[in-house]
């Protein structure tokens, strides 16, 4: 059971002057419980490429299946969405509704469920992101400040229990501590749900540190598709497209150009200082 | 989706007819205007659309994109073309049944309004393909400004359309990301009945109006903080003026369709 992307292409404004390929050829696989990270540059078509995922955009040619069902089949696909939580960028500016809990369980609603669950689905996922039922529920979703804001968003989509859970740079636009409390609702959310995570993300930081695989676009094409670890070994390879590597590494990178042979695949700061203390006491 | 829309949408190039300054290109359009509108004789549109594909050629524009301009013409054109072939009754009758009657000047008619409506789209279309909408409001203000004598807000009118002409794209590019973001999670607007339809369209027009108030506001506040006060006193970065090959294209122009007016006129 997956998402599978079998030589996805799609090109914009097709025809005109204005034409540009967003995907060429993309052949991607997500299976269950995994967490995969999506980085590239502006305009390397990550985001169109998450948009395929639960069909909101239909390929130009190739197939995008989700657990085996065709999302180019209007019924198929309508389970399939349920199946796909959508995070876009900015997710606050879809809320609507006069009350946070109103707003969750639009999603719910709309997948047919009863009052009574959608109740209990809000309750958990308002849990999950850390918004208390009691002091939020009620409140309208315009008297929150951005960082609540955003996490009742999330809620609005985990509410549906999705299995798999895509999120478009989710931290965009948070200050440091709002940024910590998204990520670490996301890592406490995979554990709680048993989702797999796709993350479109541009801290490499974050990244390194909560990723397990790391997919790499340039261009509308995957360049590199690896684990964690092996993919920023490549850094001169990251450089070249324009993108950042975690800090870690980067530190990793100079300590090898002067001398002290950190072996590769180190990429976060817990893994290096705990590499480097072992290496002080030895001495 | 949303994004498909030619009418009235820029096109970058280096042409002579990029080059023009935007007022030379809204006074002659209006006088290409005048001059479909003044030729009464279906075949002397001939020389008027010869000397449209002239211009078209000379933007330098591919001549499929300029005419999928028509596009979204297409069923009003369809139903000028009814009506008028329709409508009028006189002429010898080619075609008789029930209560539809189709004669030989029905026909002329259909066609010449058609044309005529073709004709105009295309002259206009080619002004805005070839002119940013900013420089064609510069244009329009310069255009206007003989007016502020009698209290005509041209500056304001200026600024109010550069602004909203800047937002259409920003505005359609947010509603296909609210739509996105809500079809997410399962919002349907596409089937149903109309009450129901419309009901559906509650989750985006919220969140839509929200954004463009607080887009409004920060508008608002980043003019204020430069010191925007009008246009009293206000200079340009980029001057108009006009130039030699302005005059050139302007007497070009007017001495060809003037020549086909005098010729209708003359007939």
């Amino acid at each position: 059971m997956a998402i599978e992307m079998k030589n996805v292409c799609y090109t914009y404004m097709d025809d005109s002057a204005f034409s540009h390929a967003a995907l060429k050829d993309i052949c991607l696989t997500v299976n269950e419980n995994e967490f995969v990270a999506l980085i590239g540059h502006t305009g390397s078509g990550k985001s169109t490429l998450i948009s395929h995922m639960n069909g909101l955009m239909q390929p130009q040619s190739g197939k995008v299946t989700v657990d085996g069902l065709d999302m180019s089949d209007k019924l198929k696909r309508k389970e399939g969405r349920t199946r796909v939580g959508m995070v876009f960028q900015y997710p606050e500016y879809q809320l609507f509704e006069e009350t946070v809990k109103k707003d969750i369980a639009f999603g719910p609603h709309n997948m047919g469920l009863s009052d009574e669950e959608c109740d209990e689905r809000v309750r958990e996922a308002m849990e999950l992101v850390g918004l208390s039922y009691e002091k939020f529920a009620d409140k309208s979703p315009f008297d929150l400040s951005g960082g609540e804001r955003r996490r009742a968003a999330l809620a609005g989509i985990i509410a549906m229990r999705p299995k798999y859970l895509v999120l478009d740079e989710p931290m965009a636009g948070l200050d440091p501590m709002g940024r910590r409390r998204i990520l670490d609702t996301v890592i406490s959310l995979r554990s709680a749900l048993h989702c797999a995570v796709v993350m479109v993300s541009h801290s490499m930081d974050d990244v390194a540190r909560i990723a397990e695989r790391v997919v790499v676009m340039h261009e509308g094409s995957i360049v590199m598709d690896g684990a964690v670890s092996e993919v920023f070994t490549h850094t001169e390879k990251l450089r070249e497209i324009g993108l950042e590597i975690p800090t870690a590494a980067r530190i990793a990178d100079g300590l090898r150009m002067r001398g002290v042979d950190v072996p590769k695949g180190i990429c976060t700061i817990e893994a290096l200082s705990e590499y480097l203390t072992g290496r002080l006491k030895k001495c | 989706m949303l994004k498909d829309i030619t009418l009235g949408k820029y096109y970058p190039g280096n042409s002579v007819v990029h080059a023009l300054d935007p007022r030379t290109k809204i006074l002659l359009t209006i006088f290409f205007m005048i001059a479909v509108f003044l030729v009464s004789d279906l075949w002397l549109f001939i020389p008027v659309t010869l000397g449209l594909f002239g211009i078209m050629l000379l933007t330098e524009i591919p001549i499929k994109l300029i005419l999928s301009s028509l596009r979204p013409m297409k069923w009003i054109l369809v139903f000028m073309f009814v009506i008028n072939l329709l409508m009028i009754r006189t002429g010898k009758v080619l075609l008789e049944f029930w209560i539809i009657k189709i004669t030989t000047d029905a026909i002329v008619r259909a066609v010449f309004v058609s044309v005529r409506l073709l004709l105009l789209v295309l002259g206009t279309s080619l002004m805005t393909l070839t002119t940013t909408p900013i420089r064609l409001t510069d244009g329009l203000e310069k255009l206007m400004s003989p007016l502020k004598v009698i209290k005509f807000p041209a500056h304001e009118l200026a600024m109010m359309m550069t602004i909203a002409l800047r937002f259409i794209p920003t505005l359609l590019d947010e509603t296909d990301r609210i739509m996105k973001a809500q079809t997410a999670r399962g919002a349907d607007f596409e089937t149903g009945s109309l009450i129901k339809r419309a009901k559906a369209m509650i989750p985006i027009m919220i969140p839509l109006f929200i954004s463009a108030f607080k887009r409004a506001d920060e508008l608002a506040v980043a003019m204020d903080s430069r010191c925007y006060h009008g246009g009293d006193g206000r200079t340009r970065m980029k001057v108009m003026h006009f130039a030699k090959r302005d005059l050139i294209a302007a007497a070009v122009l007017i001495i060809f369709f003037g020549a086909v007016i005098v010729t209708g006129i003359l007939l």
